[in-house]
């Protein structure tokens, strides 16, 4: 490895490494990437980061330096690193995440046919515009009905979502051509989850138009799961992010499922969760914006990654969202989250679902 | 209040907004490209424009800031649709006089827009760019830059293929444009104006006129710098393309899947210092600067976007320049 007297190693803004109890992790957020490496590495970035190669080299036996040079060709080949003679001209990246002007992050709404009210559902889509919240998930718990879901999309179409996701049973069809429509006239609607179907499958909508690729406006998939235990709280290695670094400091600061998020259930009460049985009141005798303001309903917004029990020895801990509604010990604030299968001490995935010990709560 | 003057889907202009209105500001946002906007009165005591959404109309002589982020105003906050049909009239066609360029229509816009940006840009206390700097000529910036002691590359404007080999430019060149350049979609493509790398041997002995065009001598570089400047602030990232010699030329023309890196940066207080003359020069406050540093270490200048894309520098850098402006537009200081 070429290297000059003034050369100093420092590791790129757009990385970072993350220690666990067995082994470490770098994660690239630039290029979406995530290698493992030994503790001991992890623990020799700390110690050489931002300083003189000739200096660090004074200090490591003649055994070791050539292990120490592979790895720092490792880090300079993946770009994981730079050799730099003016360090300050490289400041570290910040890793204050500020969004105290967002209001609420995402709102989960249950709606069931059978109980719904036109006028409320449109107060509240009002309501939850106003707090400038444009990420939801739609939860249909009664049968499905096209003409339903057209009704419930057109009220939510008068607000100004980004993102609108829809989970459903299959029960009741409803055609690919009605899915197109759909998915083509609310523009907001990208993603329908369907639950308790036969077999696993996605399919892809797409407008074709002339001399244009084919534009993609949303997905349907199909789970085997059923809707009441498939739809939330599960980790698994697919649903790590390596790709946004907002949201590894974010996890650094609050929680990954429950900050900002609302709840509202079928009868118009007001909700951290849908799985968790506390509310706050219902949202047609309650200004929503109040009650999310108080400090019972934020309990949970800051419990971090770094506060749970296993989690903050996991070295995913910054990618992962989290559970608090299933939880390995239920009355436990800072258990980990049970539809995880992953054993940081052991470095094992495992289907949470078939773990004796964790079916025993399950059934609870 | 605050005006925002931008276009339909530029996102900086949201998320400042979103901002703004967190800290309970009133945003009157005017895009160029869409009619919510229209020209209501001028009075003694204002400037009328009614927001045709909400039917509310706002005296844009109230407000204490301004973010000149777009184009401003066009034809379409004055008057509710173009003439379509010709003007005959005794069987002479007069269309000229109502359309296209030399069209009454038009000179009469261009005289009230720019009565009323100069008036909002004077009475504002903040102003976060300028109507009279959307654009700049990059041949006036360089001579600029020069004078405040920046390098900057060298280069020629030749009409004559032939022109080339004499010139001062080394073998090795880039040809640029001297505006700013095409960037067109259209259907499945995307146009746009590459820095393309050519050699001197491939235009030897041939005499063909050329509209003027500029020739400027390639810098082998270190990396690129972008920075986005605020008031006396500099916001620089490096962005790393020595790595391959595919990015030599140009960084847009690497592929998706391995991005250049891009690190967070600090320039030298010298470099900083002549810059923020450059920006006191053109009387503007707000910018994008490129820069080379080539393989001496030494920083080239190369042109400055007044409204330029800033994101891509805050994302990666987590500089949080949305609310920077946000707290600007408010304070009219940088803490
Ligand atoms: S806490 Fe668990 S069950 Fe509740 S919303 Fe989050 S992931 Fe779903
Ligand atoms: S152990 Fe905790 S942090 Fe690690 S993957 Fe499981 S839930 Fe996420």
């Amino acid at each position: 490895m070429k290297y000059s007297k003034n050369d100093v190693f420092f590791v790129s803004s757009s990385c970072k490494l993350v220690k666990g109890a067995k082994r470490s992790i770098i994660i690239d957020y630039s290029r979406g990437d995530v290698q493992i490496i030994p503790n001991e590495y992890y623990d020799l970035v700390q110690d050489i980061n931002r300083k003189k190669i000739t200096e660090i080299i004074a200090h490591i036996d003649e055994d070791s330096k050539n292990s120490f040079f592979s790895f720092i060709e490792y880090m300079l080949v993946h770009e994981f690193g730079f050799l730099t003679e003016e360090i300050e001209k490289f400041p570290e990246v910040s890793t204050a995440y500020d969004d105290d002007h967002v209001i609420l992050k995402d709102a989960i709404l249950e709606v069931d046919e059978t109980v719904f009210n036109e006028e409320d559902f449109s107060s509240l889509i009002f309501q939850i515009n106003e707090l400038h919240c444009n990420d939801l998930q739609i939860r249909i718990s009664s049968k499905t009905n096209f003409s339903f879901i057209d009704k419930v999309l057109s009220i939510i179409d008068q607000a100004n979502m980004l993102y609108v996701e829809l989970y459903l049973k299959n029960e009741g069809e409803i055609t690919n051509d009605q899915w197109h429509y759909l998915l083509k006239t609310y523009a907001p609607l990208s993603h329908v989850h369907v639950y308790n179907a036969k077999t696993e499958k996605a399919v892809d909508y797409y407008i074709e138009r002339e001399t244009y690729f084919p534009i993609e406006i949303g997905k349907v998939s199909h789970h085997t799961l059923d809707f009441e235990k498939g739809c939330c709280g599960t980790i698994s290695f697919d649903h790590l992010n390596f790709s946004d670094m907002g949201t590894h400091h974010f996890h650094q600061k609050h929680n990954g499922c429950l900050f900002k998020k609302l709840t509202i259930d079928t009868t118009g009460n007001i909700k951290n969760c849908p799985k968790m049985t506390k509310t706050y009141g219902n949202f047609k005798e309650k200004r929503i914006e109040d009650v999310i303001q108080e400090k019972s309903y934020q309990s949970l917004w800051n419990v971090k990654k770094d506060d749970i029990a296993i989690c903050r020895d996991c070295e995913f801990r910054y990618n992962c969202s989290d559970c608090r509604a299933f939880t390995q010990q239920t009355d436990d604030e800072y258990s980990k989250p049970l539809r995880c299968g992953y054993n940081p001490y052991t470095n094992v995935w495992e289907d949470w679902s078939i773990n004796p010990l964790k079916l025993l709560v399950t059934e609870h | 209040m605050i005006i925002i003057f931008s276009t339909e889907n530029e996102i900086s202009t949201s998320d400042v907004i979103y901002r703004l209105k967190h800290h309970g500001e009133e945003v009157i946002r005017i895009n160029s490209d869409d009619d919510t906007f229209k020209f209501s009165l001028i009075n003694k005591e204002g400037i009328y424009f009614k927001n045709t959404r909400t039917n509310k109309t706002y005296n844009l002589l109230e407000a204490k800031s301004c973010w000149w982020r777009r184009t401003g105003i066009s034809m379409k906050n004055f008057i509710l649709d173009t003439p379509k049909e010709d003007f005959i009239a005794n069987e002479l066609d007069l269309s000229v006089l109502i359309k296209g360029r030399k069209s009454l229509l038009r000179s009469e816009t261009a005289d009230l827009k720019e009565y009323i940006l100069r008036r909002i840009y004077e009475n504002c206390k903040i102003n976060i760019g300028s109507p009279w700097r959307y654009g700049l000529n990059k041949l006036e910036v360089l001579d600029i830059a020069q004078q405040h002691g920046l390098q900057t590359p060298d280069y020629e404007i030749i009409s004559n293929l032939n022109q080339i080999a004499p010139s001062g430019i080394k073998n090795e060149f880039v040809t640029k444009s001297i505006a700013e350049g095409i960037y067109e979609v259209i259907g499945n493509n995307s146009f746009y104006t590459y820095t393309e790398l050519h050699k001197k041997e491939d235009f030897a002995g041939n005499d063909v006129n050329v509209f003027p065009s500029m020739i400027m001598n390639i810098i082998d570089k270190k990396m690129e710098i972008r920075t986005f400047y605020l008031d006396g602030h500099f916001y620089s990232m490096a962005i790393m393309s020595q790595s391959l010699n595919q990015t030599k030329v140009d960084f847009r023309k690497y592929s998706d899947s391995k991005p250049n890196k891009c690190e967070t940066y600090k320039l030298p207080k010298s470099v900083e210092d002549k810059l923020e003359n450059v920006f006191k020069h053109l009387q503007l406050n707000c910018g994008s600067v490129d820069l080379i540093v080539n393989e001496n270490n030494e920083y080239v200048f190369l042109e400055i976007n007044p409204v330029g894309q800033y994101a891509m520098t805050n994302l990666p850098c987590n500089y949080n320049l949305d609310e920077v402006i946000a707290k600007y537009l408010i304070h009219g200081i940088i803490e």
